[in-house]
């Protein structure tokens, strides 16, 4: 697979002069197998989105997506060790990221955003990451970004079982299969795990010095997801995906709470039931596919059955598309989403259900072959809330074509906006129905540098943004009881910096990647002045990942680093830092060692990791602690019965 | 006979010079030129760790913020206060997350942290040498009969018994030798003997929270509407302790904070409640309402009306300035609005993050 892409960028290259080719070189030249993003970029040139690559996948499949994102994106996600994470992309907030499964945001629609914990590597084939606004494809939230959860579809022909067991340090434990069965029309799915985590590491109280084993902050989660796909023709098929997921996690206790030993920890149990189901229809000039999903999401504070907190979801699509050219195209489509809230606090006289409607429009166009502009518009319409119309324009421009490179320059402007959530508006007492949607504009500059021969292929890319984001909502002290309100206007803009380099050398294949950011997010505006100019919470200026991954003949041998910078806490501060509580920088380096082995056909691959190898004492929240140094092994077999 | 009057004559001396000591010891180790001010308790956040004390003189106007931290080789409170407390020479501060009491001296220095049974402390009250402490015991909004006072002993500083006090007791006061207990949750104020710890109760239309004690021994108390116990008899409630009977002075929207969202005036002829009101646009925004406590009717002009974020009220029991909390959130700081007994406006002064209330010592 990865030799096709190869040839594929080699040829392209070397014709230079078709756009579609030229298109799939400059997508396609790092590409990895599982990377599916050019059907989002290919109505949202200028945008940067990107893969992690299906080795990071696989090193970091026994966690939750926050520990693969925080070692190998240049994404801070606050979390603490207890099983809550939540993003903070390009300096925005949590509801400010949509996480995409089929047609599905999965945020919650009452808090507004994802656990990125409870989001288990293992079940998926790859994670594609959008960075910057897409509101205008991907509708309300998506300011900061997007993550994209992917499955691949391998039709497959005969059957194929994978499964995973992996033991890690403080009661680690993972189990994991996936069974694919089809005869290249039909095929079944069925991905299954159980992870556990007892947490029971040890940690040291910076406050007394003494030494403490963690408590409180045990976590176990469980999810399956059912695959049925049938293909009616290279043109035609029908894929679902149904995904079943249940997490529960004890509130981490604080490590003076550990400490006084008095406090029992508090639970959290979500139950999640999400359904996408997609018919698709390309053989004809105006391609059409439908879809039709349901969610059904339901949290528990502390196993309490009177206070459930949960939406149901009933979303219909309908898309057409055509393609004029491999110059000229586009896409319609209308979506339609009925909310039933489940909420034990709501009023059923003040909301009893939602919908929503969204009608896009996107375009792609390429006047000459160097360059690529694309547009998106989306109006989306709520009930009982007045919504603003949301156009993206984007731009690519091939720069300089060589027989083995391509640099471009790519450029978008969008806007975005997100709803305020059910709790913003409905919450008793306290909702707010007034509120303003948020409402950004993001403007992107980069530039992008491809080379690809036999033995070497690298990637650079530059991207330069700037984030405005106006009546960013949050909660305050109002009357005796805490408010939403559309309090901020907040400029995220900085700078990243990426690098991926593959190298084939003899029997030696090597992958060394590089990411750096630099973020710094200003309140520009807010309800309390003191607030003006100062960094926005839990967002770094500074952050950078490396990863190096060696293979030689079975072996492999990786290794990766990633820096955190400083982060504001709060704006409180204490007697040596009256400006506010700083959470010092940290760096922390992993390692792993893997070894493949084929018996028959079956592949059997065997890895030993350790996280966090210089046991370096980090926080990613004032009060809580995290692991230290862990070790990991995996177990990973790849039992094929496939005829294709 | 003389003897034994020598010797009760040498007794009583004895006792005197031995108490006068004992203050002269309180007053060497914590001289009033140290500890004289007020310190505004600024909650911060749950899990927050923004928690911290302010001292301000109000002689000289200055503000010293993180005393605690100060006094304490920089050590932060580490969890949230919700309500401080003096009782004989002890400062009680009730800390959530991590539940503890924190004991500290009139210097703020930490002398001692009570963790045994203390599971969401909320307000104590001191009686002899007994601190009865209310604690919610755990989610009192879903299982009401978890929660209880705590009786802990200062002398021998043991927490000798847990009381069952179903209902999540907040607010206490005791008159007439019987403890008043405040219930969140429950529509009900329990009123326990103090000789024969029998609990007994006042019926509500709305759920109480803090009381003010009158020159007359008789208590205030506030009633509020929360999400679990709407209510629309909000309001002052006076309660005879006597006789146990409950006169209600309508108030709506009477705050739901905590701990000092009441305060008499210098001179008790003003009781100041924190409850906001509707602004010409019809929007709830807060306030100090004044309620007379000659003529028993809230005074039209309230002391403070259109600020938002309001956490308390206290008045100061040197001069009458009255000091009003504004808090912006858990993790920024503050303001204290400062008035003149008369109700006059003078400074607003930048505090801890959310600040709730102030302590003041000699």
């Amino acid at each position: 697979m990865r030799r096709f892409f190869l040839s594929t960028g080699i040829l392209a290259l070397v014709a230079g002069n078709i756009f579609a080719q030229e298109e799939q070189v400059a997508d396609s030249v790092l590409l990895s197998e599982v990377a599916a993003y050019a059907p989002y970029k290919k109505y949202q040139a200028g945008a940067k989105i990107e893969s992690v690559s299906i080795e990071q996948v696989q090193i970091a499949q026994s966690g939750g997506l926050d520990q693969l994102l925080s070692r190998f994106a240049p994404i801070y996600l606050k979390s603490n060790a207890g099983g809550l994470s939540t993003i903070r992309l390009r300096g925005t907030a949590p509801d400010h990221t949509s996480v995409n499964f089929g047609g599905i945001n999965i945020n919650s629609l009452t808090l507004g955003h994802s656990d990125f914990s409870s989001v288990p590597v293992y079940l998926f084939d790859g994670f594609d990451l959008q960075y910057g606004s897409s509101s205008a494809v991907n509708g309300s939230g998506s300011i900061g970004g997007a993550i994209y959860l992917g499955l691949n579809n391998n039709w497959t022909n005969g059957s194929n079982v994978k499964a995973t067991i992996s033991q890690g340090s403080f009661g680690e434990q993972l189990y994991g299969t996936k069974a694919y069965w089809g005869n290249g029309k039909f095929e079944s799915v069925t991905r299954l795990y159980y992870f556990m985590l007892k947490n029971d590491f040890p940690f040291t109280n910076p406050d007394n010095n003494k030494n403490y084993i963690q408590r409180g902050a045990m976590i176990e989660n469980m999810g399956l997801i059912q695959e049925l796909n049938y293909k009616f023709g290279d043109k035609e098929w029908f894929k679902s995906a149904l995904w079943l997921e249940h997490d529960w996690h004890q509130i981490q206790l604080l490590m003076d709470e550990v400490a006084s030993g008095n406090t029992t920890p508090e639970t959290l149990d979500n139950k999640n039931i999400r359904f996408w189901s997609e018919y698709e229809n390309n053989k004809h000039p105006i391609q059409y596919k439908a879809g039709l999903g349901y969610v059904k999401d339901m949290q528990l504070y502390n196993a309490n059955q009177d206070a459930q907190i949960g939406t149901n979801r009933l979303i219909a699509e309908l898309e057409a598309k055509q393609d004029f050219s491999v110059t000229l195209g586009y896409k319609a489509g209308a979506r339609y989403t009925y909310i039933k809230p489940d909420v034990y606090a709501y009023d059923k006289d003040v909301i009893d259900h939602e919908q929503q409607a969204d009608l896009y429009l996107s375009g792609f166009y390429s006047p000459w072959n160097k360059l690529k502009l694309t547009m998106n518009l989306r109006q989306q319409v709520v009930t009982r809330f007045d919504v603003p119309f949301t156009p993206s324009v984007g731009a690519e421009y091939r720069l300089y074509l060589t027989e083995n490179s391509v640099t471009k320059a790519t450029g978008s402007i969008a806007r975005s906006y997100r709803v305020p959530t059910f709790n913003d508006r409905y919450w008793p007492i306290v909702g707010n129905p007034d509120l303003k949607p948020e409402d950004g504009m993001n403007y992107e500059l980069g530039t992008q540098y491809s080379y690809c021969s036999a033995k070497f292929r690298t990637e650079l890319k530059l991207n330069a943004f700037l984030l405005n984001v106006k009546n960013w909502i949050e909660w305050a002290p109002a009357s005796g009881d805490w408010k939403p309100f559309n309090k901020s206007q907040v400029i995220s803009n900085g700078f990243e910096f990426s690098s991926n380099i593959e190298a084939t050398l003899t029997l030696v294949q090597l992958n060394f990647r590089i990411n750096y950011s630099f973020n710094p997010t200003k309140i520009k505006d807010d309800q309390n002045p003191d607030l003006i100019g100062r960094q926005v919470l839990y967002v770094p200026k500074h952050m950078s990942n490396a990863f190096l991954n060696i293979h030689y003949r079975n072996w492999g041998l990786f290794a990766d680093g990633n820096y955190t910078g400083k982060r504001l806490a709060n704006y409180v501060g204490n007697i040596f830092n009256p400006n506010g509580d700083v959470l010092n920088d940290y760096f922390l380096l992993n390692c792993g060692l893997s070894r493949k082995q084929m018996v028959n056909k079956h592949l059997f691959t065997l890895i030993l990791t350790s996280n966090n190898i210089m046991d370096k004492a980090y926080y990613n929240q004032p009060g809580y602690a995290m692991w230290g140094r862990s070790f990991r092994i995996t177990l990973s077999t790849d039992l094929n019965f496939s005829k294709n | 006979m003389k003897n034994l009057f020598k010797l009760f004559a040498f007794l009583f001396t004895a006792i005197v010079v031995l108490s006068s000591c004992s203050d002269d010891n309180d007053n060497e180790l914590y001289p009033s030129e140290l500890t004289k001010g007020a310190y505004i308790l600024n909650y911060g956040g749950y899990s927050q760790n923004t928690s911290s004390i302010t001292k301000y003189d109000y002689e000289t106007q200055t503000l010293t913020a993180f005393y605690y931290q100060l006094q304490n080789g920089g050590n932060k409170i580490g969890s949230a206060p919700q309500y401080i407390y003096k009782y004989e020479n002890r400062l009680y501060l009730m800390n959530n997350n991590p539940d503890r009491v924190l004991v500290v001296d009139p210097l703020f220095v930490a002398q001692d942290t009570i963790t045994t049974d203390i599971i969401k402390p909320r307000y104590c009250v001191g009686y002899g040498d007994y601190l009865y402490i209310s604690c919610w015991g755990g989610d009192v909004w879903t299982d009401a009969s978890v929660s209880y006072l705590v009786k802990y002993n200062v002398a021998t500083k043991k927490v000798e018994k847990k009381i069952s006090m179903p209902g999540g007791p907040e607010g206490l006061a005791i008159a007439n030798g019987k403890l008043y207990a405040a219930l969140g949750y429950a529509k009900k104020i329990a009123v326990m003997d103090l000789n024969t710890e029998a609990i007994s109760y006042i019926t509500t239309e709305a759920v109480s929270s803090y009381f003010a004690k009158d020159k007359s021994g008789n208590l205030y108390v506030t009633f509020i509407s929360s999400y679990s116990n709407p209510s629309t008899q909000t309001g002052l409630g006076y309660i005879n302790t006597s006789t146990n009977t409950l006169t209600l002075y309508s108030l709506s929207n009477v705050s739901t904070s905590y701990s000092s969202i009441l305060s008499f005036s210098k001179d008790y002829s003003k009781l100041y409640v924190v409850a906001a009101a509707y602004d010409a646009s019809w929007n709830l925004v807060g306030g100090v309402q004044i309620f007379n406590t000659s003529t028993k009717m809230f005074e039209t002009t309230p002391l403070v009306s259109g600020v938002t974020g309001i956490n308390g009220v206290s008045v100061n029991p040197v001069d009458g300035d009255v000091y009003v909390f504004v808090s912006k959130g858990s993790t920024t700081n503050g303001n204290m609005m400062v008035y003149s007994a008369g109700g006059e406006y003078e400074s607003t002064l930048t505090v801890g993050a959310s600040p709730a209330m102030a302590i003041f010592l000699d």
